[in-house]
């Protein structure tokens, strides 16, 4: 009897596991072998098709794919006439002309004119929608005070000329101008088919636009599929029927994936192991984005406020150790600005000629800075600084690698400290901290976007530096049209602020690492972050 | 029973009422803001923000119309998800992570049980060994090395089954699995020891020593009495597993409820931690009388009466 009973319950335990596993289908999402597909995944499950809210750099890799702008980053890095044929420019720099093409239609084959330009960029500014974007347009005149509430939207510097001349008023003459115009807040959706909507871009029926492709599924928390937009100006050039992206934010999955041939590029960050066995591999391949990670220095406590001191920390990190060893899949910086901005004046140039940095350190000029500023072998310097960064593995082992170098070549103890994001950033924006484990990517190319962050007041000059030569440097930076002139302020900006003061202290770019498919070609991999997969081709 | 009902229902209420407030004060007070950025948006941004979602009210006007809007069901916008309430977000996650729970406790009882009585009625023979070391290593496995191996062996290596997705009930298999372990495991245990405490008990050797066949006596009057810890200890782990699991939905890629409990705390998304925390408190209440309700049912020894409790 009791051999009886325990039959039935091993075949009961057989039966409940059978039962869960047993149906045909696949869920196999490759479709028709003779369609062009291509499955991406960005790691993140948008949460809204509305090119004006989005404000997530993965978002915007969505968004861009369903999107036009007037002008369009190439695979050079170019931003060439997409929407917009031509344009002026008035001789003062301030006076934009947009023409646009003729006969442009969005994806469902209503006419877009220049009055729909206009719809979108004020609907970016407008105060109501309150969009976390929108000073990406205050460089339009009154674009900040309409935001502000200060002015109406009619003084704002739009004007619709007639269906395919725009004319756009700036505050400042604005070198990068035309780049700006390809961001995603610059987007441009229907007038119209907004205005009937409850809320754009909430899911793929209230979402209309106007790029290579439409989207035409969301399936949310898994993937959003795309496919190509007949409708689309520029057509012929796109070569994909079909795109899907994939909300797959676990790189171990995502990499199964891949190699189950359930995914045809990668995009999260690799854990160091699967970094290691696919360069040994040569399996990666590598996307290179303008960004730069620093230690920030407060400058408003009276020990970090001395030069010396900063420059002392500085010269006792061996970049290339933490490059290679700790962080991996990045080049050591030789200065601020990342290595790979090129020259305003000459596009195939690195922006920066000499090295600030010694990659590998130099412990001996490091002791004497810290000699000069009073702490003789470590001596004296206080012994309750933080490091503060936020909590994740990849920092952590960043965070205390620095501080042992500290400790190490100077003889100072800091505390590194991990702390939720939003607790770090709060205690960064109150001022209530020493040192901070900081970053900063770029939202347009050009050297400036990086140097605008260390001028006075500006609201993400957290370290409080401020210099009243550095921002004269700036200034003309921002506002002079002429390149040559930019660049020579620009050059003696980073210069002053990494050479001469060491206002943070640089660390590495990093550069993403990726899986994909040898026969995909044509995918433009912005030094923004974002991508366009509009001539993106498998062969 | 209906008085009893109404009278934990109540107090239910009373409970929901102080955990919502613990959770609004909590929310509040902990440093940094739902609109902190990386790169931080500048002040006219913030106070549109802010104007936005009521945030520049003063504090015990938001509460107020906090709590009113509790009594009504309604979360409100989540700061987060720009389309979505909390409510929009709460019935479009929740399904998957539900059936996902369900699914792996129906799996951990339906071997959990069988596996318990097992061991007890083989104590110490290879039978209960096997079952002691395969629970033992999975209630120490963490979930995500069980679901990782799951992914290579299951989906990598065999290729049985889909890597990851959802939707398909294949796509289903291992996170149930994943998902199943631990409270299989410890159902298993449980079983097993509440099992060889009724077995020794005086009813059941008087049952044998009356000629009960060992079938019936496990079936009838066994297995009714050392299933009731059980049932209660469900209760909790159910209104638990349900809620999702913040591993095992990235891991699979679900579109569960399970990653937002902490991604929400992370994006100070204080409508959709209140809105979260207040869903789970209630099922898990629910599902605490229901286990006291159907424990009565089971055990005759249970009067739910005014008197006795």
């Amino acid at each position: 009897m009791k051999k009886l009973l325990v039959a039935l319950m091993a075949l009961l335990m057989c039966l409940s596991l059978a039962a869960c596993g047993s149906n045909e289908n696949t869920g196999d999402t490759t479709g028709d072998t003779a369609k062009k597909v291509l499955r991406f995944n960005v790691g993140y499950d948008p949460d809204t098709f509305d090119p004006q809210a989005s404000n997530v750099l993965e978002n915007a890799i969505i968004n861009n794919q369903i999107y036009d702008y007037l002008y369009r980053e190439d695979v050079n890095g170019n931003f060439e006439p997409s929407l917009a044929e031509k344009y002026e420019m008035s001789d003062d720099g301030l006076v934009y002309t947009f023409h646009l093409r003729s006969g442009l239609t969005f994806a469902d084959g209503s006419p877009l004119t220049a009055s729909d330009v206009k719809f979108s960029w004020i609907r970016a500014l407008d105060p109501a929608n309150a969009f976390e974007y929108a000073y990406q347009l205050y460089y339009i005149k009154n674009g900040a005070a309409f935001n502000a509430g200060e002015c109406t939207a009619d003084e704002v510097g739009i004007e619709v000329v007639d269906d395919t001349t725009l004319v756009v008023t700036l505050e400042n003459p604005t070198a990068y101008f035309l780049s700006l115009t390809g961001f995603h807040t610059y987007g441009i959706v229907s007038e119209e088919f907004v205005k009937a909507q409850e809320t754009y871009g909430a899911d793929v029926a209230s979402t209309l636009a106007s790029g290579p492709f439409k989207v035409t599924e969301w399936n949310k928390g898994q993937y959003v599929k795309f496919e190509k937009n007949e409708n689309y100006w520029d057509a012929a050039n796109v070569n994909l029927d079909e795109l899907y992206i994939y909300a797959v934010s676990e790189s171990s999955t995502e990499i199964t994936m891949f190699e189950k041939d359930a995914l045809d590029m990668t995009y999260m960050n690799m854990s160091s192991a699967d970094t290691i066995a696919y360069s040994q591999q040569n399996k990666l391949k590598y996307w290179e984005s303008l960004n730069t990670r620093y230690v920030m220095a407060n400058d408003e406590n009276p020990v970090l406020a001395d030069a010396n001191v900063r420059k002392a920390l500085m010269f006792a990190l061996d970049l290339d150790t933490l490059a290679e060893n700790v962080v991996m899949n990045c080049v050591a910086a030789t200065g601020y600005i990342p290595n790979g901005m090129a020259k305003v004046t000459d596009p195939t140039k690195n922006f920066r000629d000499e090295a600030y940095l010694a990659t590998s350190g130099d412990v001996e000029l490091a002791q004497k800075y810290l000699a000069e500023a009073g702490y003789p072998n470590g001596e004296g310097f206080p012994t309750d600084f933080e490091l503060i960064y936020t909590t994740n593995d990849a920092n952590k082992a960043l965070a205390e690698a620095i501080v042992e170098m500290w400790r190490t070549n100077l003889g100072i103890n800091v505390t590194a400290a991990n702390l939720d994001g939003t607790v770090r950033r709060d205690r960064k924006n109150t001022g209530d901290y020493e040192f901070s484990l900081d970053g900063w990517s770029t939202d347009y190319i050009d050297p400036y976007s990086f140097l605008e962050i260390f001028t006075t007041g500006n609201a993400y000059n957290q370290s409080k530096y401020s210099n009243p030569a550095y921002d004269e440097l700036c200034n003309t930076a921002a506002t002079s049209l002429d390149q040559e002139t930019r660049e020579t302020a620009m050059e003696a900006a980073e210069k002053l602020l990494i050479q001469d003061e060491m206002a943070c202290l640089p660390l590495y770019n990093t550069i993403r690492a990726y899986l994909a498919k040898d026969s995909i070609t044509g995918v433009v991999l912005s030094k923004m972050g974002t991508c366009d997969f509009k001539w993106a081709n498998i062969d | 029973m209906a008085k009893y009902i109404l009278k934990r229902l109540a107090t239910g209420i009373v409970t929901i009422f102080v955990i919502a407030t613990i959770t609004f004060v909590l929310c509040h007070s902990i440093p940094g803001g739902p609109f902190d950025r990386d790169k931080p948006l500048n002040e006219t941004t913030i106070a549109n923000l802010n104007a936005k979602y009521n945030l520049d009210a003063p504090i015990y006007e938001q509460y107020a119309d906090y709590m009113f809007d509790i009594v009504k069901f309604d979360f409100g916008p989540s700061y987060y998800y720009k389309n979505e309430t909390v409510n929009d977000y709460i019935n479009r996650c929740f399904p998957a992570s539900a059936l996902l729970g369900t699914c792996a406790i129906i799996v951990a009882i339906v071997i959990g049980i069988p596996a318990g009585i097992i061991s007890a009625l083989k104590q110490n023979h290879w039978q209960d060994n096997l079952l002691k070391i395969m629970t033992t290593v999975l209630v120490s496995l963490p979930n995500f090395v069980i679901a990782a191996s799951l992914m290579y062996f299951l989906g990598y290596k065999l290729g049985w089954l889909p890597v990851s997705m959802w939707g398909t009930p294949e796509q289903m298999v291992m996170p149930t699995l994943a998902l199943a372990a631990y409270p299989l495991s410890f159902i298993t245990k449980m079983m097993k020891s509440s099992m060889l405490e009724v077995l020794n008990s005086d009813y059941v050797r008087t049952a044998k020593a009356k000629g009960c066949s060992g079938f019936l006596t496990i079936y009838k009057h066994a297995l009714r009495n050392a299933v009731l810890p059980i049932v209660t200890s469900l209760g909790p782990q159910f209104a638990g597993i349900i809620t999702g699991s913040l591993v095992v939905e990235k891991i699979f890629v679900i579109p569960g409820l399970g990653q937002e409990f902490t991604k929400s705390i992370f994006n100070r998304d204080y409508p959709m931690i209140m809105g979260l925390t207040v869903f789970y408190s209630i099922l898990l209440i629910v599902c605490v009388l229901a286990c006291d309700i159907i424990n009565s049912i089971i055990d005759p020894r249970i009067k739910i009466t005014e008197e006795g409790k």
